[in-house]
């Protein structure tokens, strides 16, 4: 599969604490790609890389085919939202939006009306930027990111700071944007539980490091009820559960096998385990929220 | 790059610090002319603080520092003040090279300060382009501040002493065209520290003491270390600065010191146009 963006042990260190750890990811045309970190896991610092505004220390991008310094030649491809939206406070939207369109050279009409329509802002007329609430100044970061009709949006935490009505505006506009333009994104959020409403694949980093690369499907099944086993060898396990009858079953990691079928069943698998000679630590029917599953994985005990 | 500039060029044009800075410049010429049309009176009204003006006039070596207000003491015989002079006079007080500071700290910086730069960095083909618009703009405001100041002058000269006396233009243009050049070439200098620093008011600080002639105090150093400069008379690092040289170039100036100040905007320029690009360049955003 040809991919629309991709790293390959992408490496960032400031003086000898590495932000971003050996982090290779694949990213395909039209997906809706969720970094999901800690603050302070290297998302930010991820994304910079990504979009041209910060230079890895070693590793490699690949964008739009495109390796190395050649790169140069299609970063203005990707429209950029990171961290806070960089607007001037004493303008307007409109002549914000002017001044990009001007430095990439786009000179049509309506354009900039067009962009405010999308993002929701084509009424709010000569206001100043700084009067705006944060949810407005949100979206016209994200219209901002969409001047020059970008293949690839990046996201840094668009959503932190609003509301529970601005936040699905702004899911509304990302989703139709993705629907009706086939576009890109990649997008970071600690807000677990929104990004799983528009992502289609996950990648969840901790301290630099990525933990685990998933699709939205993955995402399900891990959070899905399930009979969660603990145990010092899973591998001892399987010959045990394939003579039951089990198919629908997923060795997660060293020490846990997740089965999603015949959830009532964990007596029976128990007993056969047990005649087989092998110890288990425990066996429980779990439903895993997004949140506890992130935690299981990054072993944390603070706020995602 | 055309780009850059056209944006840079409807930010200056859109930015209310532009007319603010340059309104606060022109009420200081104002003030000026105001001043020194007070100083007059009082000298010609007191001829003893005018022969005390008169011997401090000779003995004092060039004013490096910033002032508001100076007077000459043939402005206050009979005759009328030449404009030009006027103009001169608050040219190298280095009040209007202040306002060009302010200038240069709130428009470049705030570019940084706001993070619009995270929209535009990665869509310019090399982001040396981002300074060399902010040049382009610190020129074409330096253009419009001194033909302001200029007009301003000329004002408060009819307001306050009843006459517009121009005289020597053709030298007054030349004039104007060295110091035109000396700010650009100063402004490249505050540029680097904005790019370096990002941080406006270690920027406005550090162009306002340069200004100021603080690196005077570099002078006793230099004379120590360097024992060959004691042989050059009047030895100043000043006479080697975009800043100094503002002070130094006056109407009254040869074709060598105009020579010289070119020289220096020249190289001023290219190495901190240089040191400005690759802040740009190398730097994380």
């Amino acid at each position: 599969m040809e991919y629309l963006l991709s790293t390959d042990c992408l490496t960032k260190k400031f003086k000898k604490q590495a932000a971003v750890d050996n982090i290779t990811v694949h990213i395909g045309r039209g997906e809706i790609y969720g970094l999901i970190g800690k603050n302070g896991a290297g998302k930010t610092t991820f994304l910079k890389m990504i979009c041209g505004l910060s230079t890895p220390t070693s590793g490699d991008i690949s964008l739009f085919g495109y390796h190395g310094s050649e790169r140069k030649k299609v970063i203005s491809r990707i429209g950029t939202l990171i961290e806070a939206p960089g607007l001037y406070p004493d303008m307007s939207a409109y002549d914000n939006l002017k001044l990009k369109c001007i430095c990439v050279g786009i000179r049509r009409k309506g354009y900039i009306q067009n962009i405010l329509d999308i993002v929701g802002l084509g009424n709010v007329g000569k206001k100043k930027v700084g009067q705006f609430s944060l949810g407005m100044k949100q979206r016209l970061g994200i219209g901002m990111a969409l001047v020059g009709e970008p293949d690839l949006l990046v996201l840094d935490e668009p959503i932190n700071g609003l509301d529970p009505e601005g936040i699905a505006e702004v899911r509304e506009i990302l989703l139709r944007l993705n629907r009706e333009k086939n576009l890109t994104m990649v997008i970071s959020s600690h807000i677990l539980e929104e990004l799983s409403k528009i992502a289609t694949n996950y990648a969840i980093i901790d301290e630099g490091r990525l933990i685990k690369e998933l699709s939205c499907d993955e995402l399900d099944a891990a959070c899905s009820e399930h009979i969660e086993i603990r145990m010092e060898h899973p591998n001892l396990a399987l010959p045990v559960l394939d003579a039951l009858g089990f198919r629908d079953y997923k060795v997660v990691d060293e020490n846990t096998i997740y089965i999603f079928e015949r959830l009532d069943e964990s007596g029976n698998i128990t007993m056969e385990l047990s005649k087989q000679g092998i110890y288990i630590q425990s066996i429980s029917v779990t439903n895993e929220s997004i949140e506890d599953y992130f935690l299981h994985l990054t072993g944390g005990v603070h706020h995602a | 790059m055309l780009n850059v500039i056209r944006m840079d060029l409807y930010r200056m044009l859109k930015s209310r610090y532009t007319y603010i800075v340059l309104a606060a410049a022109m009420l200081m010429m104002l003030a000026s002319v105001f001043m020194s049309k007070q100083d007059v009176t009082y000298y010609q009204q007191t001829p003893s603080a005018l022969e005390t003006l008169r011997l401090n006039e000779e003995d004092t070596e060039v004013k490096w520092g910033i002032y508001i207000g100076h007077v000459s003491p043939e402005w206050c015989a009979d005759a009328e003040i030449p404009l030009p002079e006027l103009v001169s006079s608050n040219l190298q007080s280095h009040i209007l090279l202040m306002f060009l500071v302010v200038f240069i700290v709130l428009f470049a910086g705030n570019e940084n300060r706001t993070g619009f730069i995270k929209n535009i960095a990665s869509q310019v083909r090399h982001r040396y382009e981002l300074v060399i618009g902010k040049l382009l703009s610190t020129a074409i405001f330096t253009a419009v501040m001194l033909v302001m100041a200029v007009l301003v002058i000329m004002l408060g000269s009819e307001i306050f002493f009843g006459y517009v006396h121009i005289q020597d233009f053709g030298k007054f243009m030349a004039f104007l065209g060295i110091q035109f050049l000396l700010h650009i070439g100063y402004g490249s200098v505050i540029l680097m520290f904005v790019y370096l620093f990002q941080n406006a008011v270690a920027s406005l600080i550090t162009g306002i003491l340069i200004a100021a002639g603080i690196l005077q105090v570099a002078d006793a150093v230099l004379l120590n270390v360097v024992p060959a400069f004691n042989e050059i008379e009047n030895f100043s690092i000043m006479n080697y600065l975009t800043s100094g040289n503002v002070a130094l170039v006056s109407m009254a100036s040869g074709n060598d010191i105009y020579l010289k100040a070119v020289i220096i905007v020249a190289i001023t320029l290219v190495i901190m146009g240089c040191f400005s690009g690759t802040i740009m360049e190398k730097r994380d955003i």
